[in-house]
């Protein structure tokens, strides 16, 4: 078995791809309106809504990228998991309700929707809208960049096609990918994410019981050998010192509430009253696949500071190491499948929210209205947005990786104020909206330019978002209560 | 109402308490460098014992910020609540979580490296095990409680209204 290892992983994926694509054909037939193809009909249950939370937070980087880290760092990176919780108790209070309230309320099919129902303004309505489109290209680049690189990786393993070049793959993968959340919208998108995240949730565990099977004495061995090496790889800071660590945690863990392709998804549930079966079940489907972040990172430190694996060339290659030679063939399928889950489950997300803002958001806020035809269209710029991120991952090398990073700490600093905060406060401003939105893109992109980062580790992104929330704050402190419509009081009171 | 001047006051103290790291003696940084044997690992000689306390008041001052943006979504008309203030006893219960995890590490960096729990050296526990799943704890308070503390039958029946007029006004 141990011989038809690449070419069990290159089924995995193959099968994978294929229920992706009859998803789509199924979701076809249910997408009938423009609001189908943005909110599902806003008719998403309990399971499907949990799972498209959970898989969109959870990307590709969850499954690469984290491993790598902690094998690099320590437990440096962990900081960006352990806020998950705490981060589920802000979305709880923040958002859940109120976004799902707003959408009901002005059958909104956007963030930008929501946002210029509470503020009466399409100002804020642009700003947010473009923000969006920016960290979209950005996050989407480097989304399919990492897809077509597994599936390239996949593909010459299994000795099928040795020679494809990387454009290739990025054409290969992306076709799949268009081809569901075309037809079928976001419909085809929350269902392959409840595949992909079950496909996520169920890798993760059993990698972990692997993990903890490779050494004798399980964890406590792990950390007995990384500590003989390195004692504060092992604690809690790990290599990057606990200022940085601390700038994830409040970045990630107030920033969750900012993502707009994650809260986009509460827009969807079907009821209000699932919100307590979806946070809690979307924290543990959360908990099970970080173990895999955690176990395979701790696990490849310590199997190379002993001497019995190889140093690595790259912490990258941390994950990959691991799965093909401590893991049972089957189960490499498995996660190398969810691994490409991750990273489409995240893409797919972007696509539709990028969609939103080029075909309902932008010429809403420039034309004051909505264009014609919006399912027809929306089905061409989902196809025009994904080749433009295309050609962005391949042909503008280290811009990808700026606008990439740009991501996370931008939508938090931008929209955790305008948004999470706007929707709960009356006496939030438009002026202190877009006066946040702005600092978060000064701050942001001005430090990605001058390469400028504050010491001690800490994340730009958090110093963005600890300026942007100050600004929008204190401004509509010092600013007088705006008008708030009747309607929007009611919700804003509920 | 208080919560936003709390907000306010708690993300400004963040925001100079990031802005003091920037006056720490370049000696005291914790310097990650690359591991002497293994290149694609890091490793650190001097760790986070200097920037010990200013971390642990950042730490405290995150928590002050998230409890008040919990606050803000909870609180009804001005007021918080019995979910308010559960959920203000689950903050407070966090920042004890840390000051444990904080005093664990300093006695950690002093060399009392022999304490494990569930695998793990005693203030990564306190991280893994404490910060990160206890927060579980709250939710569970926020859904078991959800229709009495979060979303009422009156708010839902006000809401229902309020559609059912804008969808007669509508027609």
């Amino acid at each position: 078995m141990e011989a038809a290892r690449p070419l069990i992983v290159l089924v995995s994926v193959a099968i994978y791809f294929i229920a992706c694509m009859a998803m789509g054909l199924w979701a076809y037939r249910k997408t009938r309106s423009t609001e189908d193809f943005f909110m599902a009909g806003r008719d998403l249950g309990v399971l499907v809504t949990a799972f498209a939370l959970f898989s969109s937070i959870l990307s590709g980087f969850g499954f690469v990228g984290g491993p790598g880290l902690v094998y690099l760092m320590g437990m440096s990176s962990m900081w960006m998991v352990v806020c998950a919780g705490i981060g589920g108790v802000i979305s709880f209070a923040l958002i859940a309700k109120r976004i799902r309230l707003f959408a009901e309320l002005r059958h909104c099919i956007s963030l930008p929707d929501v946002v210029a129902a509470r503020y009466e303004s399409d100002s804020v309505r642009a700003s947010v809208a473009v923000v969006i489109l920016i960290g979209v290209i950005g996050y989407l680049a480097t989304q399919i960049l990492a897809m077509a690189i597994v599936l390239q990786d996949i593909l010459r393993s299994a000795g099928v096609w040795t020679e494809i070049s990387l454009g290739m793959s990025v054409a290969i993968s992306c076709s799949v990918l268009l081809f569901y959340t075309v037809t079928g919208g976001i419909l085809a998108s929350v269902y392959t994410d409840l595949i992909q995240g079950g496909v996520m949730v169920v890798a993760s565990v059993l990698v972990f019981v692997t993990v903890l099977t490779t050494f004798d004495g399980g964890l406590t061995e792990i950390s007995q050998i990384i500590m003989a090496d390195d004692a504060e790889a092992m604690g809690p800071w790990g290599t990057l010192g606990i200022m940085g660590c601390l700038s994830w945690f409040f970045m990630f863990g107030v920033g969750a509430v900012g993502q707009p392709h994650v809260i986009t998804k509460s827009m969807m549930m079907r009821r209000i009253r699932d919100i307590k079966h979806i946070v809690p079940l979307t924290f543990l489907a959360y908990v099970a696949s970080a173990l895999l972040w955690l176990g395979i990172g701790l696990a490849m430190r310590a199997l190379v500071v002993s001497g019995a694996h190889p140093a690595l060339l790259s912490p990258d290659a941390a994950a990959p190491q691991f799965l093909q030679n401590y893991t049972h063939p089957l189960l490499a399928g498995v996660v190398f499948a969810g691994l490409l889950a991750a990273i489409m489950s995240t893409a797919d997300g972007f696509l539709n929210i990028g969609t939103a803002a080029l075909v309902h958001d932008i010429p809403t806020a420039v034309l004051g209205r909505t264009i014609a035809n919006r399912l027809w269209w929306a089905r061409i710029a989902t196809v025009a947005i994904a080749v433009a991120a295309s050609v962005f991952a391949l042909y503008t090398g280290d811009l990808v990786a700026l606008l990439g990073a740009f991501g996370w700490g931008t939508f938090a600093a931008a929209l955790v104020p305008v948004v999470a905060i706007g929707l709960n406060w009356k006496r939030a401003s438009a002026l202190a909206a877009n006066t946040a939105v702005i600092a978060s893109l000064l701050i942001n992109v001005g430090s990605q330019i001058t390469g400028l980062t504050p010491p001690l580790g800490i994340d730009v992104g958090a110093l963005a978002l600890a300026v942007s929330l100050v600004l929008f704050v204190g401004i509509s402190l010092a600013g007088p209560e705006p008008r708030i419509k009747p309607d929007v009081a009611i919700i804003m009171n509920a | 109402m208080r919560t936003p001047w709390f907000l306010f006051a708690s993300a400004s103290v963040l925001l100079l308490i990031m802005g003091a790291s920037f006056f720490v003696s370049p000696s005291d940084r914790p310097a990650s460098q690359p591991h002497a044997v293994y290149t694609s690992l890091e490793s650190t000689d001097v760790g986070s014992q200097a920037t010990i306390w200013l971390g642990y008041s950042m730490g405290l001052a995150i928590l002050a910020v998230m409890a008040a943006l919990v606050w803000m979504g909870v609180a009804k008309m001005g007021k918080l609540g019995a979910l308010g203030r559960w959920l203000g006893a689950g903050f407070v219960c966090l920042g004890l979580i840390f000051t444990a995890l904080v005093t664990s590490y300093a006695r950690y960096g002093a060399g009392d490296q022999n304490s494990f729990f569930g695998g793990l050296p005693a203030p990564t526990a306190w991280m893994l095990y404490g910060l990160w799943l206890f927060p579980m704890l709250m939710i569970l308070v926020c859904s078991l409680h959800f229709e009495r503390w979060y979303f009422s039958e009156e708010d839902e029946r006000s809401i229902e209204a309020l559609m059912r007029s804008k969808r007669v006004r509508k027609d």
